[in-house]
């Protein structure tokens, strides 16, 4: 397949690639997806203390006025968590905290005392919206985190803006989450599948979209270890603990980023009872367990040989 | 001339009666406007009929009543109805592809 025109550049702590099917229009596409990032971050950053995400959390047990943005961003959020019954929760904050993960995966401490308790998230329930005069109110002593659908709802936004500024097909990945908006390629956006982005995939792990998005999660990237155990960064809300290991990853497509995110997240959480729900929602989906055996859902096609 | 002792009894039971009148509108009003003033500043939560109770297996989570648009919890996306729009599967199912383009989907 004919390589496609694309530029890379770090964003949210990891990296962004976009790619057009006009190559005459890839810098229009590329300013339009870092415009649209920077308004994310401001809104959803969980390191920036003038994000909107941070004012609630500091003002945590009042009433804390919010953009139009990062209500949307959180509607989101709280949507994800109802139709996974809570195993994608954006109160998880306080759990990731507890966990070591309080800044920037970068400057986290790879190492450290053990771990005595944790912290169980409230519960998305807890989260109040008043959509009419734009403010959002958290119980004290509770967190959020967005960082398991912001992300992906950027991707999706971005390739939309992207696509319509540019004229052309946009694919957008952000850190792996990947959303493709208009004409595709003639034979679809091919993309790798890897435990991480940043790694090449593995050989006859791809797929070609026309449409939607592909997302991965993984528990094998972003781990850092307290007293000797290892910790990772998707968490299970109903305990405050790294999530199983019974999946080292899990890729989903589906008609949105968001859609495949909040999957591929919630099939992590909940290991051996994921290909059954992914199953039941017609969700295409490939899990990867910890021994490398691939488990496929829906459509999901079948490895290429290599 | 002395007044009629009937005629003044009469004309104070009006000026009561007229003053008990004032009296209830006026408390209605107050009535009102107190209302009004505190459902602005204290938006309050309905609660979600029995059957929109659902469990989790953290414990009862509420999903969005009919018609509610401050339940706790969740606020529908506007337009879209009170319920949760589920996950969406792709218009079309992915094919296998060669890994020959820019993009790794993974973990980050």
């Amino acid at each position: 397949m004919e390589q496609l025109p694309h530029a890379a550049f770090p964003v949210f702590g990891t990296g962004a690639v976009i790619a057009t099917t006009d190559p005459s229009s890839l810098g229009t596409a590329v300013t339009t997806v870092r415009g649209v990032c920077d308004e994310f971050d401001a809104a959803c950053s969980g390191f920036r203390s003038d994000s909107d995400v941070e004012n609630v959390n500091r003002g945590a047990g009042t009433w804390v006025a919010v953009g139009a943005l990062f209500l949307s961003a959180l509607s989101e959020a709280l949507r994800a968590a109802a139709v996974t019954d809570g195993d994608v929760d954006p109160t998880v904050g306080r759990a990731l905290y507890r966990l070591g993960y309080d800044r920037d995966f970068a400057t986290i401490l790879r190492d450290g005392p053990p771990l005595r308790d944790f912290a169980p998230a409230p519960g998305y329930a807890c989260v109040q919206v008043d959509r009419r005069r734009g403010r959002v109110r958290i119980p004290t002593g509770a967190r959020l985190d967005l960082g398991a659908t912001a992300k992906a709802l950027a991707a999706d936004r971005a390739a939309a803006a992207a696509s319509c500024a540019a004229g052309c097909g946009v694919l957008v990945s952000l850190g792996g989450d990947v959303a493709v908006d208009g004409p595709p390629p003639a034979e679809g956006w091919d993309i790798g599948l890897s435990d991480s982005h940043a790694d090449p995939s593995s050989p006859g792990r791809a797929v070609r979209i026309r449409s939607g998005g592909l997302a991965t999660s993984s528990t094998t990237v972003r781990t850092w270890a307290r007293g000797g155990v290892r910790l990772h960064h998707i968490v299970d809300p109903s305990t405050g603990r790294p999530a199983p290991d019974v999946w080292r990853a899990v890729s989903v497509a589906a008609a949105t980023c968001v859609d495949a995110n909040a999957a591929a997240t919630a099939a992590v959480v909940r290991g051996e009872r994921a290909p059954g729900w992914l199953e039941d929602a017609g969700l295409p989906a490939m899990l990867v367990r910890r021994d490398g055996a691939v488990v496929r859902t829906a459509a999901w096609p079948a490895e290429v040989a290599a | 001339m002395a007044s009629d002792p009937i005629a003044t009894r009469d004309s104070g039971l009006r000026r009561v009666s007229r003053i008990t009148r004032s009296a209830f509108a006026g408390a209605l009003v107050l009535a009102g406007a107190l209302s009004a003033l505190a459902a602005r500043e204290l938006p309050g939560r309905t609660s979600p009929p029995a059957g929109n109770v659902t469990r989790s297996h953290r414990g009862t989570s509420l999903l969005p009543p009919s018609g509610s648009a401050t339940a706790p919890g969740f606020q529908a996306p506007s337009g879209q109805g009170t319920a949760p729009a589920p996950l969406q599967p792709p218009v079309s199912a992915p094919v296998a592809g060669s890994g020959g383009g820019p993009v790794t989907s993974g973990g980050s």
